[in-house]
């Protein structure tokens, strides 16, 4: 147990890699307050064009019959506002604030992995181009954000836009989990001496829970676009139900990631809120451990209420009556943060600054699109108002109303921080309430809409009683929200060129980022101040009246080396993929026996090969003794051997695919033959870059600069052993079940 | 022995002892055979879930417990214990073995105390009464989080699956007239592994939140688990 002593802490101050000068310097960065901010430029680009598609379908929509734009171009414009707004703006201007602050909020000098976190912005930022490509190539996607399947299929939407949603999304994908690795094994493992994972500020336990949540909500995500792009380009039925494929599985992987990237988008706004309300309420965070707590009930719940956005598909009387109670239950958590808020506030000394004012917004918005949320939970009502304006109007409350306005509630407060420059009041106070009136004048009157039946997406409406004018009313509210956000970017121009300089520390906050320069330099802090609570900041102006009376009680949690840490929590989320791909074969091959003929497998040769595979587990694991104990030699034998192994394996796998080639069974022969190839092959797919890893190892110790990482040859090890566990797994599944 | 009436433990103690005599009188194995699957998922959820927590959170807490070095030595490693949650839970819901276990009483015995005593191992790292045999906070959560995993993905598959895998008979009278029999029944079982069997996974995680956030120097190990001569 490790006692921290109170003083002023010397943090290692060897050079931050030197910051490269001008448009290089930003294209080439892996410095994490860069990296942050573009993902916050590029959030705000994305955010432009999501609002001005909105502009458009809002003009189409303002009266009755209107032929302002064509049903096809409605569709592409709100399907591209939708997947824009969701990946491309709420979740990077997340992940941008998070990718800036949470490591100077735990005292740390940049992320885990730098050069990885580069890599996921421009995955993001590529990701993006190619969603927006799709434009010029015959058009965007037209099937929704969720695009429901067989929508999404060939037969009803024939153009190559779904085709660049599904590879979009792939890419973006697999961005966030890696972005969401970055922000686990920094959060775990690079916090400043004294700052225990119970200190954290609640912004970063709230990226952590996001970033868990994006880690396990993802995998179902990518496995399901890619079985999408596979029916799409290779012609097979995953969704397809003419041809015995089941769209309803589509909802529930969709939706099994949907729900909890809720979440997602909401939490981290949650914890930019717990931030802001303290310090401008001049006081700690009522209920800390209950904010925290509350979090991950809340995270936990979100996986497994996921069906309750498909009650309207049929699913049975009892099925349902699960859903219910359990989606219900999340509004306990939810109301408990609710009141932690509010109890902050409570006989504080409040400054009204416009990020206090944005977040008192957010909790009235927020309670609202709660409560119209928990309407939904409820079955029954939910079959008469799902896919109405009422629907839009909920969850653009939750998310506008909640995640957009605490993000500008952090904008406001962060940006001094960022920039070293004052965002100015009297604008600021002019946008908030820009964006209040218009928010709610298009969104409130939403309600109204969808109680009166008036469908989503549809891309014109007949001259019902009162119908035109609520439309009315929403329209010119986006057009004022579309001039808040003009205000916005003039006044983050304004106060870039003559805003008021800030200072370190201008709010008088408590936390860490606050005790280095504004903008910090590169390697962050100078000098840490010493951690003993959660407000150290405090404690250090008031050592008096510390939140903490007694130093260092916590143990130090978890010391592990951060590579192996990103590869365990990598190889984590790789477990939910295979999982959903087991779950899809089981289903289409097992449970649900449309599958067609059985795919002849030969499992006599396969088992000389899965013991080739197994093996080389061991052989592996032989190497990594090896090293440990020094002997190159044999570690290279061993290594060797395990690659062979590998070979041997795929080469295996490969006849086996050759053999049921040539006997005419193909990917979209049936459904079976689909399950089967789609589930063998990402598994070789793996088992392909384990080799390359192992491959790249084996280069890299003949290299006269190998430093004999132990923990290097670990990390691709576990990776090994991995591949080989799912192994064991498709092996039981897809060739010893049909001896059973 | 007065330390016992003063704190929770009676409560968990008296929890136990009346979820069990819930559990395992329709364990009788007349009756056993008549049980929709919903009810008899119920009975091996208890079993397995709930009692067991009970019982162990009602015994004195100790720095560490010896009982018999082997046994010792195996509650100290979370695999194995995560590991025996695991199969306790898959294996008895296998068709074969569910179905084996309505038709012989002895199997359906030897279902019931397996489910306790390894759902007992499970628990043991998280809810036990040795203290330093406990894991951290964080650990355990992710320990049950993966734990919940494989019972929401075994929940799911007996949803889906086709109906009649496992025997069951519709109680007579009233729920004769709910019609409660397969596929229904099957279904209803499936989910209540699937929803509320997550759920008690989520309460255990709470649970450990609450001791990472309780103040105080013992609430956990520190880094190093100790290592008992």
């Amino acid at each position: 147990m490790k006692t921290i002593l109170p003083g002023p802490i010397l943090v290692d101050t060897t050079a931050h890699e030197s910051a490269e000068k001008g448009w290089f310097g930003w294209v080439a960065t892996v410095d994490h307050k860069r990296i942050g901010i573009l993902y916050l430029i590029t959030a705000s680009i994305f955010f432009l064009i999501a609002g001005l598609e909105a502009l458009l379908f809002r003009i189409q929509l303002a009266v009755p019959n209107n032929h302002f734009l064509s049903p096809e171009a409605f569709n592409q414009i709100f399907t591209m506002h939708g997947t824009t707004m969701i990946f491309l703006v709420v979740m990077p201007v997340l992940i941008g604030l998070g990718n800036y602050f949470v490591p100077l909020m735990i005292g740390a000098r940049d992320v885990a992995f730098p050069r990885l976190n580069a890599m996921s912005y421009w995955l993001l930022a590529f990701g993006g181009l190619l969603l927006h490509f799709s434009f010029l190539a015959g058009g965007a996607p037209a099937a929704g954000w969720f695009s429901a399947a067989p929508l999404n299929e060939t037969p009803f939407n024939s153009t190559t836009g779904q085709d660049y949603w599904v590879l979009s999304l792939l890419v973006l994908g697999i961005g966030s989990v890696a972005t969401s690795i970055n922000f686990v094994v920094t959060i775990l493992l690079m916090r400043a001496p004294g700052m225990t994972i119970t200190r954290v500020p609640l912004f970063v336990w709230m990226m952590l829970i996001t970033s868990l949540l994006i880690i396990y909500a993802f995998p179902p995500l990518n496995a399901n676009v890619v079985m999408l792009l596979i029916d799409r380009q290779l012609n097979t039925a995953f969704f397809l139900p003419v041809n015995g494929g089941s769209a309803i599985l589509w909802q529930h992987f969709f939706w099994a990631f949907g729900h909890p990237e809720v979440y997602i988008m909401v939490l981290p706004a949650f914890g930019m809120i717990s931030e802001v309300i303290p310090v401008f309420s001049r006081k700690p965070i009522f209920g800390y451990a209950f904010v925290a707590g509350s979090t991950v009930a809340i995270g936990l719940l979100s996986f497994g209420v996921w069906a309750h956005h498909m009650f309207t598909i049929g699913l049975d009387r009892i099925s349902e009556s699960f859903f219910v109670a359990a989606s219900l239950l999340i509004g306990v958590p939810t109301g408990i943060k609710i009141f932690n808020w509010t109890a902050t506030m409570w006989r504080g000394s409040i400054h009204f600054t416009t990020s206090m004012m944005f977040a008192t917004a957010f909790l009235i918005q927020f309670v609202i699109g709660g409560l119209s949320g928990i309407t939904f939970a409820a079955a029954p009502i939910d079959w008469q108002v799902n896919d109405t304006y009422y629907l839009v109007a909920h969850f653009h409350y939750v998310l506008f109303g909640g995640s957009m306005f605490a993000v500008f509630a952090g904008l406001y407060y962060w940006f001094p921080k960022m920039t070293g420059r004052m965002l100015s009041e009297k604008w600021g106070v002019l946008h908030f309430w820009l964006t209040v009136i218009g928010f709610n004048m298009t969104f409130f009157v939403q309600h109204f809409l969808g109680l009166l039946g008036m469908a989503r997406r549809v891309y014109t409406y007949p001259d019902l009683p009162y119908w035109g004018f609520w439309n009315m009313v929403s329209t010119i509210g986006s057009f004022i929200l579309g001039i808040s956000a003009v205000v916005l970017l003039w006044n983050v121009y304004a106060s870039l060129r003559w805003g008021r300089i800030a200072g370190d520390n201008p709010w008088n906050a408590w936390t860490l980022e606050w005790a280095t320069t504004s903008p910090p330099p590169a390697e962050n802090f100078n000098r840490l101040p010493a951690v003993n609570g959660r407000r150290p900041l405090w404690d250090l102006a008031h050592p008096e009246d510390r939140d903490e009376k007694q130093a260092g009680k916590m143990p130090v949690l978890l010391s592990m080396d951060k590579t192996k840490a990103g590869m365990l929590t990598f190889i984590s989320s790789e477990s939910v993929f295979f999982i959903t791909l087991i779950l899809a074969y089981l289903y289409y091959v097992v449970l649900a026996p449309v599958a067609g003929k059985a795919v002849h497998t030969d499992i006599r040769k396969m088992v000389v090969f899965t013991v080739c595979l197994f093996s080389s587990s061991f052989t592996m694991w032989r190497a990594e003794k090896s090293m440990e104990s020094r002997r190159t030699g044999s570690f290279h034998a061993w290594l060797v051997v395990t690659i062979l192994l590998g070979g041997a394996f795929i080469v295996g796998e490969a006849s086996e695919w050759w053999h049921l080639m040539h006997t005419g069974v193909v990917i979209d022969s049936n459904l079976f033959a689909t399950a089967f190839f789609t589930l063998t092959g990402f598994h070789g797919l793996h088992v392909c870059v384990g080799l390359a890893m192992l491959a790249i190892l084996l280069w890299l110790t003949f290299l006269p600069d190998f430093n004999h990482s132990l923990d290097a040859v670990k990390t691709i090890g576990y990776y090994w052993h991995f591949v080989d566990v799912v192994w064991v797994f498709v092996f039981s599944i897809v060739y010893v079940r049909p001896l059973l | 022995m007065n330390e016992f009436f003063r704190t929770p433990r009676i409560a968990f103690f008296l929890g136990a002892i009346v979820l069990l005599g819930m559990a395992v009188p329709s364990a009788a194995p007349i009756l056993a055979g008549h049980y929709p699957f919903t009810v008899r998922m119920g009975q091996h959820m208890l079993l397995q879930l709930v009692i067991p927590p009970l019982l162990l959170m009602s015994l004195p807490v100790k720095k560490s417990w010896r009982i018999w070095p082997p046994m010792d030595w195996t509650l100290k490693q979370p695999l194995i214990t995560w590991l025996a949650g695991l199969v306790a839970m898959w294996g008895w819901h296998t068709p074969a073995l569910c179905n084996a276990a309505v038709r012989s009483p002895f199997l359906h015995d030897a279902q019931a105390l397996s489910l306790l005593v390894m759902g007992a191992a499970f628990w043991w790292p998280i809810a036990g009464p040795a203290r330093a045999q406990r894991l951290h906070p964080l650990l355990g959560m992710f320990y049950l989080f993966t734990a919940c995993m494989a019972c929401t993905v075994l929940g799911i598959i007996i949803t889906v699956a086709p109906a009649n895998l496992y025997l069951a008979a519709p109680l007579p009278g009233l729920f004769n007239d709910w019609q409660f029999a397969s596929p229904m029944d099957q279904r209803a079982g499936g989910l209540l592994m699937w929803v509320p069997g997550c759920l008690i996974y989520v309460c255990g995680i709470l649970g450990l939140l609450a001791r990472f956030y309780e103040p105080g120097p013992e609430a956990f190990p520190a880094v190093e688990p100790e290592r008992t001569a």
